[in-house]
């Protein structure tokens, strides 16, 4: 099953980018409620100077409208000028007013106040005193300025300095009050720019940093699609991918669109039933829901197809393509053209059979060699024998002599027939590959010659631990052979001596050598074909099938075999296996 | 005569005539049977077709079977003359052109005693009956009736 991975764990990461977007908010707002603050302070240390300023006017006034009510009393006491008397009530009213308003004005301000309250009973003694002085040059009494008079005075002054140094000291700690509170949202707001520009500078290369991952994350994504893309298109087999729902075309690959001989335009959200036979929609279709229904992969070795090009036939794997929820999403199918390889196959299959049935030709053909061939032959053999032994008489040695001609050439031609045969046996059946004790076989071999012919001396020399992996019945015919053919050439050597070894520094090679007649190495080639033979019958008795057997056994074991000789100098005939 | 018998199964009228001149010649003196093919063998064997009412209490002291027969073939009349239990022991000798044939193989994987090569030579034919344990067949004089 294949499961897509289209989710991606970011918790943690967006958990501390809302972490940071908190705390850069709170920065601000903390800035923001700073300045706010200092700003409001500021604000309101310029209204106390502002009142201070009110003050110190008001006072102002009421020295104004007092020195004004001093001033018209006086201008009658010293110099009888009455004109201006008359607006000595208005102005004491005035006076009072103002008063009332610098009382009201200092009310936050208790030391104020009390200067206020002295400073009005002061004023109120001097009207008082000047307005004594009025009645009594109104009466024509003498007026003048008296010790009393001054002291009063000096006092108002002092009271009214007094109370305009405090005011004035007010004013100057309210404005250095302003300044350092100015001062403060100052630097409250140069540190809230700074933060908030160097918030904003973060933010601002957060965001970069995070367009440029996203940006280079994206490309390395696209470079990676058109690798795959690169992979699926290129792959020699259709490859195509089918949506779960209605079972139509999502995708195909250029293997797939020449198979079939359509364009991916053509092909895409297109189903089977557009393109194909009936049944073989079905068929297709079939197999797709038992693949999605199923949730693992089904194998098609063969499926008929028809295509735009011809029938063709497809080996195909069908795969589920499941989400992470476990659904079945997609199916995916992968389709190898197998019609060349059907058609090599058949025509494999084809020649098998008819060489299968050459080969049981070939056996019903030896068969009756076998059996029917050789009737005559027994006939010719067995007669020949009764007219030796039951007309003996009637013959004289001339015709006993053509009698064993006619039989030996009888038994002759049924040992040929034989080797034939075993011959044609040797390259049917199985081989067996067992280790094969091979110098055993060799002796056994002399052993059997020796039994045949206890008329001949023959010095036979084997090797001792020879072995090979190889069929042991066969390996004996090939030493029967082979120490046959030394001990048969040998026969008119006065000293006859066979040897069987391993080829100095070639341990897999065996040999088997004699002292015999040998041959002209010319024809040594010819020695392994059937009934090939380098001396005559007269010389040496023989069928020429031996050496062929040998030959077919040495092959058939994977192995070579090979002789060397030389006329008079004795033979030798190498073999691997 | 009459007692002892010895079948001889074999459809080649010269490797017939060459079977029994070998037997005279070695002094077999039994009776010898010859049928030509394996169904007339099997017939012959358990008295049917040709042969019924034989006495099938009457078997041969061996059967010399040639393996290739019309009809039912030799190794199909062995595996008969196995499977019945009133023949199972019987000897058999199976005769063979030749020794590698394959048939002879499967002739002894079917319980046959032993074989011939024809044409029936002395040398052969006494190692057979030496094997099947039958060298009172070789004697000049029939077994004296002393049952």
């Amino acid at each position: 099953m294949v499961g897509l991975g289209w989710g991606r764990g970011g918790g943690a990461m967006r958990q501390r980018e809302n972490l940071g977007l908190w705390i850069a908010l709170a920065i601000l707002g903390i800035v923001a409620a700073l300045a706010y603050r200092s700003i409001d302070a500021t604000v309101g240390m310029l209204t106390w100077v502002e009142h201070t300023h009110d003050v110190l006017r008001q006072a102002d006034e009421v020295n104004a409208s007092y020195a004004r009510a001093v001033a018209v009393r006086r201008e009658y006491i010293f110099a009888g000028d009455e004109a201006q008397l008359g607006e000595a009530p208005a102005l004491d009213t005035r006076t009072a007013q103002a008063i009332a308003a610098l009382r009201s004005a200092v009310a936050d301000n208790a030391a104020q106040g009390a200067r206020v309250e002295a400073f009005a009973e002061l004023v109120r003694q001097r009207v008082e005193a000047l307005d004594d002085a009025v009645r009594t040059r109104r009466a024509g009494g003498a007026v003048a300025e008296t010790a009393e008079t001054l002291a009063l005075t000096n006092r108002i002054r002092v009271v009214r300095e007094e109370f305009s140094r405090e005011e004035q000291r007010l004013l100057a700690e309210r404005e250095a009050r302003t300044v350092a509170d100015l001062r403060t949202t100052k630097a409250t707001s140069v540190v809230g720019t700074a933060a908030s520009f160097g918030l904003l500078l973060f933010a601002f290369g957060r965001l970069r940093s995070e367009v440029g991952l996203r940006r280079r994350s994206e490309t390395a994504l696209r470079a990676s699609e058109r690798f795959l893309d690169s992979i699926v298109e290129n792959i020699p087999d259709m490859i195509f991918v089918k949506g779960a729902d209605e079972l139509r075309f999502e995708r195909i690959n250029r293997a797939g669109e020449q198979l079939l001989g359509l364009g991916r335009k053509d092909l895409l959200r297109k189903n089977d039933f557009d393109f194909f036979p009936a049944d073989q929609a079905e068929f297709f279709q079939s197999r797709d829901r038992q693949t999605l229904a199923g949730r693992a992969v089904v194998d098609i070795p063969e499926e008929p197809i028809d295509t735009k090009g011809g029938p063709r036939w497809l080996h195909t794997k069908k795969v589920p393509i499941i989400d992470e929820q476990g659904v079945p999403r997609y199916l995916l199918g992968i389709s190898e053209d197998i019609t060349e390889t059907r058609q090599v196959a058949a025509a494999l299959k084809a020649a098998k059979d008819a060489a299968e049935a050459a080969n049981q030709g070939l056996e019903a053909f030896s068969y009756s060699v076998a059996h029917d061939l050789r009737a005559p032959l027994r006939a010719i053999d067995g007669f020949g024998q009764a007219l030796e032994e039951d007309c003996a008489g009637q013959i004289d040695e001339v015709g006993r002599s053509h009698l064993r001609r006619i039989r030996g050439a009888a038994q002759q031609m049924a040992q040929l027939i034989d080797g034939l045969l075993s011959l044609s046996r040797l390259s049917q059946g199985d081989l067996r590959r067992d280790p094969v004790d091979l110098t055993r076989i060799a002796n056994e071999a002399a052993a059997r010659l020796r039994e045949a012919h206890p008329d001949r001396k023959v010095e036979v020399v084997v090797e001792d631990g020879l072995s090979a992996q190889g069929d042991a019945p066969l390996l004996a015919v090939v030493f029967d052979n082979l120490l046959g053919n030394a001990w048969k050439f040998t026969t008119k050597r006065d000293r006859p001596r066979i040897e069987v070894g391993r080829r100095a520094g070639d341990p897999a090679t065996i040999y088997v050598r004699d002292n015999g007649v040998g041959f002209e190495q010319a024809y040594a080639h010819k020695l392994f074909g059937a009934f090939q033979r380098l001396h005559g019958s007269h010389e040496f008795e023989g069928t020429g099938i031996g050496l062929a057997t040998v030959d077919r056994i040495v092959k058939r074991h994977g192995g070579r075999i090979w002789a060397e000789g030389e006329v008079g100098r004795g033979a030798t005939f190498y073999f691997t296996l | 005569m009459g007692d002892k018998i010895l079948l001889l199964v074999e459809d080649d009228p010269n490797d017939e005539a060459l079977a029994l001149r070998a037997l005279r010649r070695h002094n077999v003196k039994s009776e010898i049977i010859v049928v030509r093919d394996g169904a007339e063998a099997l017939d012959w064997l358990f008295a049917r077709g040709s042969h019924a009412g034989r006495d099938t209490s009457l078997l041969p002291q061996a059967v010399l079977l040639d393996l290739k027969l019309p009809k039912v073939d030799g190794l199909e009349v062995l595996r008969t003359i196995r499977a019945d239990p009133r023949t199972r022991r019987l000897p058999v000798v199976l005769l063979t052109s030749s020794k590698q044939d394959q048939d002879l193989i499967a002739g002894y994987d079917l319980g046959a005693n032993s074989y011939v090569r024809k044409p029936v030579d002395f040398a052969h034919f006494a190692d057979a009956v030496g094997q099947v344990g039958l060298y009172w067949l070789l004697v000049n004089e029939v077994v004296p009736a002393g049952r």
